[in-house]
């Protein structure tokens, strides 16, 4: 089994799980922010389980569409939701001036490292959703309602996780342990699993 | 040569019948299972007219084409149910499920006119399997859209999120059912698997 097996295996059944317990607690709960925390984990977890068992069942990339990519897509849209209506309430202009340039930067070292088509268009709508998550997620952060803090915390470190992801990829190459990219893909691993703590961190939250 | 189109005829027409004799609430389940049947045949079409675009075999498009496909066939009409007739949540689910039956029915007696009624334990797994999982992903989506719905700010995103969960759902299964052996049976036990998470989760929440 090669390392990327191994280590998308695990984020699998990470996934799985996380994905599993989220519902069980969006249940209980029943309100919106954690029924949208639970979309986007079990979008992630669906997206991750394809795309795992096609390679240990097929040992080769989709022949015609990546299909998994629609989960890949739909996963930071519930985090979008969460965080462009958690501050709707919030007004304050001093923070764009700072985002706008980061979101320019960010989506041009993307689009220049791997454009290739539909990849790449749909990369950079990724990376665009992702980049507006950051930013709100931030701002929620700086002025929001401090009962959310972990949720938008933890928005921030996937958000920061997955563009380490594309970089090490865009980089390194290789099977081996001393490519960095599978240290941050376990990162992400590990930035999975700490959903639940990040929800039961902001059980009381809910969006205006 | 199987005739899908005469196949679909056949099994329309006493639903249509039904449809004119029926009552108000009545009609409108038989007009979504009829939808579904046509979903189901017009996706065939569209699957073999993307195969063919992508160069790609019947086998390829059933696990990465299909799947996006059939879902958005069967979405449509809820979409236009929606935002036409602004119904009930549960007229939303039940909606849903009449067009997923709809599908699962005329698919399955598809593959019944095409393969024969020999083998029982195939026949268990189109029903249980395949049937199956189109109930749970009408479900899904049925269960997605009255909660997005409910929120004119999660309209759009809630609708493309549930969708995506549908389809990812739908091609994972088709993966699993396309390789023999382990992998088909952990694909035919997974729509069920799903029901009985569903109904602890429903459980769950009563308590």
């Amino acid at each position: 089994m090669t390392i990327e097996l191994t280590t998308n295996t695990l984020q699998m059944c990470v996934c799985l799980v996380s994905a599993i317990w989220m519902t069980i607690l969006a249940v209980q709960s029943a309100r919106p922010v954690h029924i949208l925390m639970a979309g986007f984990s079990d979008t992630f977890a669906l997206g991750t389980m394809y795309w795992t068992t096609h390679q240990l069942m097929t040992t080769q990339i989709p022949d015609a569409f990546y299909l998994a990519e629609v989960s890949f897509m739909a996963a930071p849209l519930f985090l979008l939701c969460i965080e462009f209506y958690s501050g709707k309430q919030i007004f304050d202009g001093n923070f764009y001036p700072v985002a706008i340039p980061i979101y320019v930067v960010a989506c041009g070292l993307w689009i220049f490292f791997t454009i290739d088509g539909g990849d790449g268009i749909a990369n950079a709508m990724y990376m665009s959703a992702t980049a507006i998550c950051f930013a709100k997620a931030v701002q929620n952060l700086r002025f929001g309602n401090p009962y959310g803090r972990s949720l938008h915390l933890y928005c921030i470190c996937f958000v920061l996780v997955e563009w380490m992801l594309w970089f090490t990829e865009c980089i390194w190459s290789g099977d081996t342990w001393a490519n960095p990219y599978y240290w941050v893909d376990n990162s992400l691993t590990l930035t999975i699993a700490l959903i639940i703590p990040a929800v039961k961190g902001a059980w009381d939250y809910d969006l205006p | 040569m199987i005739y899908l189109e005469n196949i679909y005829f056949c099994l329309v027409a006493p639903f249509l019948v039904a449809c004119v004799c029926a009552h108000k609430e009545q009609r409108l389940s038989l007009i979504f299972v009829v939808y579904g049947m046509t979903a189901c045949l017009l996706s065939a079409y569209i699957n073999l007219f993307f195969a063919q675009v992508y160069q790609t075999s019947i086998l390829v498009a059933t696990m990465e084409i299909a799947p996006l496909i059939e879902e958005l066939m069967k979405l449509f009409p809820i979409l236009y149910y929606l935002l036409v007739f602004e119904p009930k949540n549960k007229a939303v689910l039940s909606a849903m499920l009449m067009v997923a039956i709809g599908f699962a029915t005329f698919e399955n007696i598809c593959y019944l006119v095409e393969h024969g009624t020999d083998n029982l334990q195939y026949l268990l797994m189109r029903g249980f399997g395949t049937g199956a999982m189109h109930i749970v992903c009408g479900t899904i989506m049925g269960y997605g859209l009255m909660f997005a719905w409910k929120y004119n700010w999660l309209k759009i995103m809630g609708t493309i999120g549930v969708l995506c969960i549908a389809v990812t759902y739908h091609a994972e299964y088709n993966l699993l059912m396309s390789v023999e052996g382990i992998w088909q049976v952990v694909g035919t036990m997974m729509p069920l698997l799903t029901i009985v998470i569903a109904l602890i989760l429903k459980k769950v929440k009563l308590k």
